[in-house]
């Protein structure tokens, strides 16, 4: 089963992504700030990571740096309200693998997802 | 001055001169042949032909006193000047006087000189009253696109030798003659420029605003000194008005200037104001609206779920379309909010032309509207950003379609106008067209007429034609189709530096629209 981790400051966001992913056999956990993900990311070690950028604490770019340099690894989709801001240019420079823009369309994340996915698996 | 009226004149100074000589030389002979014969006979031997040259040198000898005497007789003694001319001049300053616009003035004045004195050129140049050159504003008996490109230098010889002059007028000949080889191909280069062989400066007090600049139609129309005197009692006369014309010119150019920069900057204030308020809502609406179309899309995307009722699965198919939309607007507004400055590169515009066409062919066959498409031969590159451009063509092809309907026409024109090096984009529809009320608020961002539009495009594509220095107009009335005009600089000024109202933070967050969808 592959190991999702979402993290947005909303928790309703986290909560029907939670439920939509699970219902198609992935396991998820949610985290609702910056700090949260990076202690998840550590005890889950998931395989993908869905990152809101906008958060209050610690913002979405941090996690992103930080995740990467301690798994590279790991794939990371950012999420942002805005498709216009040069954080996703930071972002993407930062190694993240892709971006998905608010509102979601849940169809178009899960082939992302599942893209991420199998790109892992094709690597040794 | 006036040819016309030298003609009685010339007449009687030719032929008086030819009757006395002959009158005086019949008289010399005679009393010659009568000394002659009476007191040296022995002188009556001499050959003829020497009687012949001795009467022909002193003809010759004497015609230039003869013909300067009646010369005297006739301009001084029995047709003293009457001439018509001061009283012309002094009517015409008069008129000038009186007149305040520039270019009235400047018209009036070459005109009038032109046509009664018969010049073959007249022109009046000017000093640039926040320059120090001087322009030509209008001329008679040249072509207008000829003369606007005249100007004269501080430093130019021909200003400095008015400016020794002063405040006598400088004539061609004699100028050059007073000068050295080198000098004087100078100074008739200045002169030819200004087509000119007299030059009557224009001075108010100890500043030369300008001169009057005259070019014979004929040798025999020579300036002589009392026409000079005249021209530069005229030219004191009508100095301070011209000058006066010029300061009011100025100001009015002046105000212009002003107007436009305050209402360029509070176009710029309403747009970073858009761009802020797109950033906010974009921030805070796009959660919620995430939320509300997320949820439904759970419901309708769950596996093994239970069959909904046919009018709860529209229903939610209803509630994530119209969340799309909702944010489809805030991307709308900051994809070409000033911030995101897209880069340039040189490009053809009639392939964006072609490219925004194949992007619309398709709904445009399906509206069956009739484009035509009307494209200059050899246009020449423009820099510009193609999707910026793009938006253009889509924009006013998508309003021309929208307002012909089903069966309507539009037309689609580029062209370049080399002179002034700008590029014309025409569009043309048979619509309904648009009323005058209406068209005052059109490119208010936010305004539609339709049901179905954001009101956006409009005001969109007039930021981006203001972007690269153009202007956009819309003439239309009711009934008569709606005809939209786009003029873009071949040369764009630098994007002018945006008057931010708001602190350089807000304009920075959101930057560069360069990242493209994934
Ligand atoms: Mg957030």
């Amino acid at each position: 089963m592959t190991r999702l981790l979402v993290v947005d400051d909303e928790p309703e966001i986290c909560e029907f992504l939670k439920t939509f992913f699970e219902d198609r056999d992935f396991q998820v956990e949610t985290a609702g700030s910056g700090e949260a993900a990076l202690k998840s990311a550590e005890t889950f070690c998931p395989q993908v990571i869905l990152l809101d950028i906008k958060m209050g604490d610690v913002d979405g770019l941090e996690v992103l740096k930080k995740v990467k340099q301690a798994n590279p690894k790991v794939k990371v989709i950012m999420v942002t309200a805005l498709e216009t801001t040069d954080k996703i240019e930071a972002a993407m420079r930062l190694g993240a693998d892709n971006y998905i823009t608010k509102p979601l369309s849940l169809e178009y994340l899960e082939n992302d997802v599942r893209e991420k996915i199998s790109s892992l698996a094709a690597k040794p | 001055m006036i040819p016309s009226e030298r003609r009685p004149k010339r007449i009687l100074e030719t032929l008086l001169p030819f009757f006395t000589l002959f009158v005086l030389s019949f008289t010399v002979l005679s009393l010659a042949i009568y000394l002659v014969d009476t007191r040296f006979p022995n002188l009556v031997n001499w050959h003829p032909l020497v009687w012949i040259a001795l009467i022909a040198a002193f003809t010759a000898g004497s015609y230039p006193s003869i013909d300067q005497f009646y010369g005297w007789l006739l301009r001084r003694v029995l047709f003293p000047e009457r001439s018509q001319v001061p009283h012309f001049l002094k009517h015409l300053s008069e008129e000038i006087r009186a007149t305040t616009d520039l270019s009235e003035l400047a018209n009036l004045l070459v005109n009038s000189l032109g046509e009664v004195c018969q010049f073959k050129t007249v022109s009046l140049s000017a000093r640039e009253p926040r320059g120090e050159r001087y322009v030509v504003i209008s001329a008679h008996g040249w072509n207008v696109s000829d003369y606007r490109k005249v100007r004269l230098e501080a430093t130019s010889p021909l200003v400095e030798l008015m400016k020794a002059a002063q405040p006598k007028s400088l004539l061609r000949e004699k100028v050059i003659q007073s000068l050295s080889w080198q000098e004087s191909n100078q100074i008739t280069v200045h002169f030819e420029a200004l087509r000119a062989t007299c030059v009557v400066p224009l001075w108010v007090k100890s500043k030369l605003v300008g001169s009057i600049n005259l070019l014979a139609s004929s040798s025999e129309q020579a300036l002589n000194e009392e026409d000079l005197l005249m021209l530069e009692e005229f030219g004191r006369e009508v100095a301070p008005s011209v000058w006066k014309a010029l300061l009011i010119d100025e100001i009015q150019k002046i105000n212009r200037e002003l107007q436009d920069s305050r209402s360029r900057i509070l176009q710029n204030a309403k747009l970073t104001a858009i761009e802020q308020l797109a950033t906010g809502i974009a921030h805070e609406i796009h959660n919620p609206l995430t939320i509300i179309s997320g949820k439904a899309q759970v419901l309708l995307l769950q596996k093994d779920r239970k069959i909904y009722d046919e009018k709860v699965e529209e229903v939610l198919k209803t509630v994530v379309k119209q969340t799309r939309r909702a944010a489809d607007i805030t991307k709308k507004l900051l994809m070409f909010s000033r911030a995101s400055a897209s880069p340039r590169e040189k490009l053809k515009l009639e392939t964006v032309l072609e490219d925004t066409f194949s992007l619309i062919a398709y709904q445009m066959s399906l509206e069956g509207v009739e484009i035509e498409r009307l494209v200059a031969q050899d246009l020449p590159d423009f820099f510009g950003n193609t999707q910026e451009l793009r938006e253009v063509f889509l924009n006013l092809i998508l309003n021309a379609v929208q307002a012909t309907g089903p069966g309507g026409r539009v037309q689609i024109e580029i062209t370049f106008h080399k002179a002034d090096k700008v590029f014309l984009l025409r569009v043309r529809d048979n619509g309904p067209g648009i009323s005058g009320e209406n068209l005052e608020r059109i490119f208010n961002p936010f305004f539609t007429t339709r049901t179905d539009g954001l009101g956006l495009g409009l005001f969109v594509t007039q930021q981006i034609v203001h972007r690269y220095g153009g202007s956009i107009r819309l003439e239309s009335e009711p009934g008569e189709g709606t005809l939209v005009v786009i003029e873009l600089p071949l040369e764009p000024e630098a994007a002018p530096n945006a008057v931010s109202v708001i602190p350089e933070k807000g304009g920075k967050e959101f930057h560069d629209t360069a990242s493209g969808r994934r």
